[in-house]
């Protein structure tokens, strides 16, 4: 969810899964920490109900005792190709993607009552606030998964050097948010990215990013010099 | 304040084409006459080319092409100091372009993790393989996420993609 929106008493979503890999699990973490615009709500990936999505790889939902009685949604995880049809609001394909995985989400959080949820959750804490996160590259993607990106390049390069959230990378890129939060999803995707959490004082500024532990020697370089040497050279910025 | 950007690659790579295809001037050139049969072009690099970009700011942007041979790796590491970024350029057409890279990846082992660096690969029409991905994929094996490019040099173009990743990296890095 958009942190703008998340600064007051922001309702929680619970996500359970079964039989799912550890990568299909460590994927779908990161796309909850993408923070996407899309979702209202916090969701979180729990051990036990009462929980508002049910993510299971089976051909039946397995009955966790004890735990589940009616999940409210439930969703199979199948392997691409290995089954007819496309993703749906009941089917996730592998390798989970994280629009598909948003899409569930945002049309559970349509159709269900988040207040419900909530009170139905037994002893869940207040909500805080998501944590931002920063993403890191930590191989270069593929050509052909740069080349359908605008901007791919550059977004691209930016996170090489170091952690940025999408507010962040939109910050410096000159790229749209929604777009910087599209990109790093699609990388997280491709399992190219590495994650660390945001400490939460003075984020989202570029005036405040805090200088990367690399290129200590131009510490003291101005961004004005590389804009300048940007448009003597004809490579344009895209600005929004 | 001068920047400095460094073109480096094994003989043939094109660090002069990509530096005439940014400098403000013709490029100084050291060419001279090749006796090395090894090395498939009439002349090479022997010491240095050099260009640069002059900014309104009155800051001068220069160009360093190094020598290719790697007997002459110590010219590298002095060109390559306080470097705003380091431009890799790959040959695909020799016979083991991989181990091409590692040898640059190896000369500056110590510095890549803090250096802005991005690689070129040339002539991937002609020899597709190794893809983009495999240098990639040796670049991550030693913990880095450099960007890595198909370029003709000939084409500014392909020229300006290389520096647009190099000032991403230094603007993130500022």
């Amino acid at each position: 969810m958009g942190w703008a929106a998340s600064s007051g008493c922001v309702p929680r979503r619970r996500i359970l899964v079964a039989g799912l890999t550890e990568a299909d699990r460590r994927r779908l973490e990161v796309f909850l920490l993408v923070d996407s615009d899309r979702l209202r709500e916090d969701w979180r990936i729990v051990g036990e109900g009462p929980v508002d999505v049910y993510l299971y790889d089976a051909d039946e939902p397995p009955t966790i005792l004890g735990c589940v009685d009616r999940p409210p949604h439930q969703v199979r995880v199948v392997d691409a190709g290995r089954h007819p049809g496309s993703p749906d609001l009941a089917t996730l394909w592998r390798p989970l993607q994280y629009d598909d995985v948003v899409d569930i989400l945002a049309a559970v959080e349509q159709h269900t009552s988040a207040t419900a949820t909530t009170a139905a959750a037994p002893a869940i804490a207040p909500a805080a606030p998501p944590a931002p996160t920063r993403f890191r590259l930590r191989r270069w993607p593929g050509s052909g998964l740069l080349d359908a990106i605008p901007q791919g390049l550059r977004m691209a390069s930016f996170i090489t050097v170091r952690h940025l959230s999408a507010e962040e990378l939109s910050l410096l890129s000159g790229v749209a948010p929604d777009e910087c939060h599209r990109f790093l999803a699609t990388m997280t995707a491709n399992d190219l990215l590495r994650a660390e959490p945001v400490e939460q004082r003075g984020w989202g500024s570029a005036s405040v990013l805090p200088r990367a532990t690399k290129g200590t020697s131009l510490a003291g370089l101005d961004r004005r010099l590389l804009a300048s040497l940007r448009a003597k050279l004809g490579i344009e910025l895209k600005e929004h | 304040m001068d920047l400095k950007i460094v073109f480096t690659g094994t003989p043939g790579a094109g660090k002069t084409t990509a530096i005439a295809a940014l400098s403000d001037l013709a490029p100084i050139v050291t060419d001279v006459a090749n006796t090395d049969p090894g090395l498939g072009k009439a002349v090479t690099t022997v010491s240095m080319d050099y260009g640069h970009v002059d900014l309104d700011e009155g800051v001068r942007v220069r160009l360093f092409g190094t020598p290719g041979q790697q007997r002459f790796d110590f010219m590298w590491r002095i060109l390559v100091e306080q470097a705003l970024g380091l431009v890799i350029l790959i040959d695909n057409s020799r016979p083991d372009p991989l181990a091409d890279l590692r040898v640059y990846l190896d000369a500056f082992a110590d510095l890549l993790p803090r250096m802005n660096c991005v690689v070129g690969v040339g002539r991937t029409l002609e020899c597709p393989v190794p893809t983009p991905d495999d240098f990639a994929d040796l670049l991550a094996e030693r913990d880095l996420a450099a960007p890595v490019l198909a370029v003709d040099v000939r084409e500014r173009r392909d020229v300006l993609r290389l520096i647009d990743a190099i000032l991403s990296q230094a603007e993130a890095a500022a």
